[in-house]
């Protein structure tokens, strides 16, 4: 059983009917699936949960999303490279992994990916010295096919995260030779060579397919294997070592994974890997579409990026130097805060420029990330606060709840009276005494209206429109008095976890669901046993069937 | 008002150089007697076929015309169009289908099925646009132009919550949207950049062929490496991936199709023929936009916004008098765009709010108009561009929509539809068409017929096979 799937078909199903179901998704069933099942490679000794008799889901081409291309140019040619943008791939589902396992490429993103190459190829061979970083050997003459091999394996090797095959090698090294020879210049041969290793689906898509291993199972081969460890944990290309190790056939038991992860969870690469992650998790903007966005709000564009920066500080912070668990991320009065967002959250200014690391007071409304102005913006109709929209946010972010969006033609909400003041949730009463509506919005609105303290620019408030606001409202159960408490709600709700590790997991192999859905369960019970730390999770992620394993594509 | 064809100009303009001497006769040569075709090969000057888009819905009862038939008064969200009433037709009375998974399209997926024909599957819990869309089946039938189509956008943000394919107009399959070009520059230097096109008042003539271009060579060896390294993957990759690298491949396959027209006449725009002849009468060198003009920047519907509106036009027309594309789809607003309409409504508020808020706020009515301003100078731009004996517009068969029908109840009844130039394609024009109830999806069948795609049935489901004969003149 899909179940997954499942929920989310019972879900629809009731919406046909008329009415939202009440929670989908998983928490942490006491019941899973099975024990510890071995490998069927007797070369790989796996730790980690078993699959059972679910199959490992089907293998699909991924396209490098464009934060993935942007980290692996940086990372082989230079932070310093700049190219014009991309064609962005649609974040379904909140992740832009997912987007990129099932989205096509437009005429204008091939251009796109033309335009790229060429403006870094352009700076990459601008200068003798600029390119000598790539040459493995100096040519002897314009037409020298040994050095322009050598170079040209190595930067194959680089960009298509394997080795060049033995006819890949010919052709490259003939086109290279072929365009030297015309402009009697070997390096004008080694970049036109680059920027074909750039254009080629081979770069651009990720086609890991494994090799039959046990029925219809297939192993992920040592290459493919370091690609997935790679743009999962640094979301981009593996680095030499992780090549060698591939190589050297040193990704194949459990021991040499998690020693490989554990080197590419130290390095910086992996903070900046999982700011893509953390973003997502919490349905934050881009960094170029958040600086788009940031004039449509009535603050300055500086207070507005650093209250999108300060999230992602305190759940880079959270996970990787506190080794929270997401329970306490959501109540923890810990954060980061500059002078200026200090001032809008009307909090003591830290010392010294830039961010500080704070704790906000322990009684304090204002806890874990839904207290972030970040989110409480994002989550608004400016210059109204939106708690159907942020209610929403918490129950497919942190429960993996699905809401769908509203039917047609439904009416609008009546427009507010003007001759008394009136508060959202007197407004939004319409949404839960209106039977169309309200099924769906019983879900959302009593959670966003919990947030009501909090205005739409993220601002603490008693009161709206000079009338009392009453921010109490209960959660699956679970009642709660103030955004404090919704806090405490949230963080103590059984399938906080479960959901966690679903997104984490969406993030890490781009599927929406696994077809193998009690991995799920077995991760989330994994995670909680192990003390709910991300690092401890990530690492026996990566050693799951599920993530080792594949099936034919269909 | 009309300029008329002016071949003074095109003569400086291309053949007064220094390089290539062409004699008064042969430029007589490049168009019939009646103006209305290439006189070469007697191809017909060309049909285009657009969709002219803006979003959040209109306030239907100030919208529809109170008369039907060419002597109707201007309804008030209408106003702005009155100077350009000739060239276009209110046609209302008409319902989109309420197919696909209702559930999911949700009250913002309304354009996808006008112009897919199709409602929206899950993909398996997202939503996604299944099918082609008009432009692409329209593109498809029309002859090649160097673009199978382009995707211009005045205001691109702040984007919706959740960035999914359906709020794109066009899609070129399952989950392949065409995504807008917000910004001016970018648009001008992929479709001009490096193109030797007459500047008027300065001759530019074309490079003269002759022996190897080293690097055109190079391109092309480029692509052809990578469609190996595609092919290889094609091989093992599973049905659905197949189409997208069959999608990727289009790309690649549209860049050599470009880059044999430039070798062949020395011209990245491939506006020449092989024989280094302007394919067409009135192609000239845009002015460069300033780097500035890029939509989705700017919180609020500001001048600036109104300038890339503008310049966005202008490039489109210069695109299509060049026959650079012969398809295109124009989107003034983003379905749900939450752009700040402050500067015009006068209050500090989202398109997307404002719209929610209903037809009784007169701001809302305020935004409305501004957006059919735009259409006006969209149309006259067109209107004002020559193309051939006659003006672009005339030969440009464009359907002007909303993602909704009003902002309110996102709906499917009553859904807002124009018809704007396509004279030379037969289209009535001038008046409002009044429909007791029809099916909407005929008007996108209908107008691809009219623009030269013979399409026989345009949806799936509950598709249609039958024109409107009544937007016929």
């Amino acid at each position: 059983m899909k179940s997954a799937i499942a929920h989310t078909l019972l879900l629809f199903a009731g919406l046909a009917g008329g009415a939202c179901t009440g929670t989908i998704g998983t928490g942490i069933s006491t019941n899973g699936t099975s024990g510890h099942g071995g490998s069927d490679d007797p070369g790989v000794t796996v730790g980690g949960p078993s699959t059972g008799s679910q199959p490992p889901s089907t293998a699909v081409l991924r396209r490098i999303t464009a934060a993935q291309y942007r980290n692996t140019i940086a990372d082989i040619f230079g932070a310093d490279v700049v190219y014009p943008t991309l064609e962005q791939e649609p974040a379904l589902l909140g992740y832009a992994s997912v987007g990129a396992s099932s989205v096509g490429t437009s005429p204008v993103g091939v251009e796109r990916y033309q335009a790229a190459a060429t403006a870094i190829t352009s700076t990459v061979f601008a200068t003798a010295a600029r390119r000598s970083r790539l040459a493995a050997c100096a040519p002897t003459k314009v037409d020298d096919a040994d050095c322009a091999t050598a170079v040209l394996s190595r930067l194959g090797r680089t960009l298509y995260r394997r080795p060049l095959s033995a006819s890949e090698s010919e052709r490259l090294v003939a086109l290279a030779i072929g365009i030297a020879r015309d402009h009697k210049d070997f390096w004008k041969g080694i970049e036109w060579a680059t920027l074909a290793l750039l254009q080629s689906p081979k770069f651009l898509y990720r086609s890991e397919f494994g090799t039959a291993s046990s029925g219809e199972i297939r192993r992920f081969e040592d290459f493919e294997l370091a690609a997935r460890l790679s743009f999962f944990v640094w979301n981009a290309s593996p680095d030499e070592a992780l090549l060698d190790a591939a190589q050297q056939g040193k990704l194949r038991t459990a021991q040499d994974i998690q020693g490989e992860i554990k080197r590419l969870l130290l390095s910086d690469k992996a903070r900046r890997g999982f700011r893509s992650f953390f973003q997502e998790y919490v349905h934050l903007d881009d960094s170029t579409v958040a600086a788009a966005a940031a004039s449509t709000v009535a603050i300055p564009a500086s207070l507005y990026m650093a209250a999108r920066e300060q999230t992602l500080l305190t759940l880079e912070n959270a996970f990787f130097e506190q080794e929270d668990d997401i329970s306490e991320v959501l109540r923890s009065p810990v954060t980061f805060m500059t002078r200026e967002l200090a001032q809008h959250y009307g909090v003591p200014a830290p010392a010294g420029d830039g961010f500080s690391r704070v704790s906000l007071p322990q009684d304090g409304m204002r806890k874990g990330v839904l207290g972030h102005a970040s989110l409480l913006i994002k989550f608004s109709n400016q210059p109204n606060s939106a708690p159907t929209a942020r209610g929403k946010f918490v129950r497919e972010a942190f429960l993996c709840q699905g809401v769908p969006p509203p039917p047609p033609n439904v009416d609008e909400l009546p427009v507010p009276i003007m001759d008394r003041p009136i508060t959202m949730r007197e407004r939004l009463e319409e949404h839960r005494s209106n039977p169309a509506c309200a099924s769906c919005h019983a879900l959302t609105d009593p959670v966003g209206l919990g947030l009501e303290n909090f205005d739409s620019l993220g601002k603490y408030r008693d009161k709206e429109n000079g009338l009392a606001i009453d921010p109490s409202g209960e959660l699956d159960g679970d009642t709660f008095a103030n955004p404090g408490e919704m806090a405490d709600a949230i963080g103590r709700h059984p399938q906080l976890a479960g959901c966690f590790v679903r997104q984490l997991y969406r993030h890490a192999t781009g599927e929406a669901e696994p077809d193998n859905a009690p991995i799920l369960d077995d991760l989330a019970r994994r995670y909680v046993g192990t003390g709910k730390s991300l690092v401890d999770l990530i690492t026996t992620l990566v050693t799951t069937d599920a993530f080792l394993n594949t099936r034919s594509p269909l | 008002m009309k300029n008329i064809l002016n071949r003074r100009r095109v003569l400086r303009g291309i053949f007064q150089g220094t390089t290539i001497a062409v004699s008064l006769p042969r430029l007589e040569m490049m168009l019939n007697n009646n103006g209305t075709a290439w006189a070469q090969t007697g191809t017909p000057v060309p049909r285009r076929f657009g969709v002219w888009a803006k979003a959040n819905g209109v306030h239907i009862n100030d919208w529809v015309p109170k008369q039907t038939g060419k002597a109707y008064t201007i309804p008030p969200q209408l106003a702005p169009l009155a100077p350009v009433r000739d060239h276009f037709s209110v046609l209302s009375g008409l319902d989109l289908p309420d197919i696909g998974q209702q559930a999911l399209r949700g009250h913002c997926g309304q354009h996808t099925i006008l112009m897919n024909g199709v409602g929206m599957a899950t993909s398996p819990t997202t939503i996604w646009v299944t099918g082609k869309s008009i432009d692409q089946l329209v593109a498809e039938k029309l002859p090649a132009a160097s673009r199978k189509s382009i995707h211009l956008g005045t205001s691109g943000g702040p984007p919706p919550e959740v960035e999914s394919p359906f709020h794109w107009w066009s899609h070129n399959g399952k989950d392949s949207p065409n995504v807008c070009n917000y910004n001016c520059r970018e648009v001008f230097d992929m479709l001009f950049k490096g193109a030797k096109l007459p500047q008027p008042g300065t001759p530019t003539p074309p490079a003269a062929p002759g022996g190897i271009d080293v690097t055109a060579k190079a391109k092309q060896s480029v692509l052809d490496y990578c469609k190996q390294d595609a092919d290889d993957l094609l091989k093992i990759v599973g049905t659905a991936d197949k189409r997208r690298l069959n999608q990727h491949l289009e790309g690649i396959f549209e860049i050599e199709q470009r880059l044999k027209a430039a070798t062949a006449a020395g011209m990245e725009a491939g506006v020449l023929d092989p024989n280094g002849q302007v394919k067409v009468s009135n192609c000239s060198m845009p002015v460069e936009p300033s780097i500035a003009l890029i939509g989705g920047t700017s919180g609020d519907y500001n001048a600036n916004v109104r300038l890339i509106n503008k310049t966005m036009a202008q490039l489109l027309a210069m695109a299509l008098a060049c026959d650079i594309t012969r398809v295109f789809t124009f989107e003034t607003m983003q379905p749900g765009c939450r752009t700040n309409v402050k500067s015009i409504s006068g209050r500090d508020d989202s398109y997307h709010g404002l719209s929610h808020g209903g037809p009784d706020d007169v701001n809302y009515v305020k935004v409305q108009v501004a957006m059919m301003d735009e259409l006006r100078i969209f149309i006259e731009i067109l209107r004002d561009t020559n193309d051939g004996a006659g003006s672009l517009l005339d030969s440009t068969v464009v359907l002007a929509s909303d993602c909704t029908n009003e902002g309110p109840s996102h709906g499917l009844t009553d859904f807002p539809m124009l018809m704007v130039g396509g004279k030379s394609a037969g289209l009535r024009l001038g008046e409002h068409i009044r429909f007791n109830r029809g099916n909407g999806l005929r008007v996108p069948l209908t107008l691809a017929r009219a623009a030269g795609a013979g399409l026989s049935r345009f949806g799936t489901d509950s598709g249609v096979t039958e024109s409107f004969s009544e937007l016929m003149s």
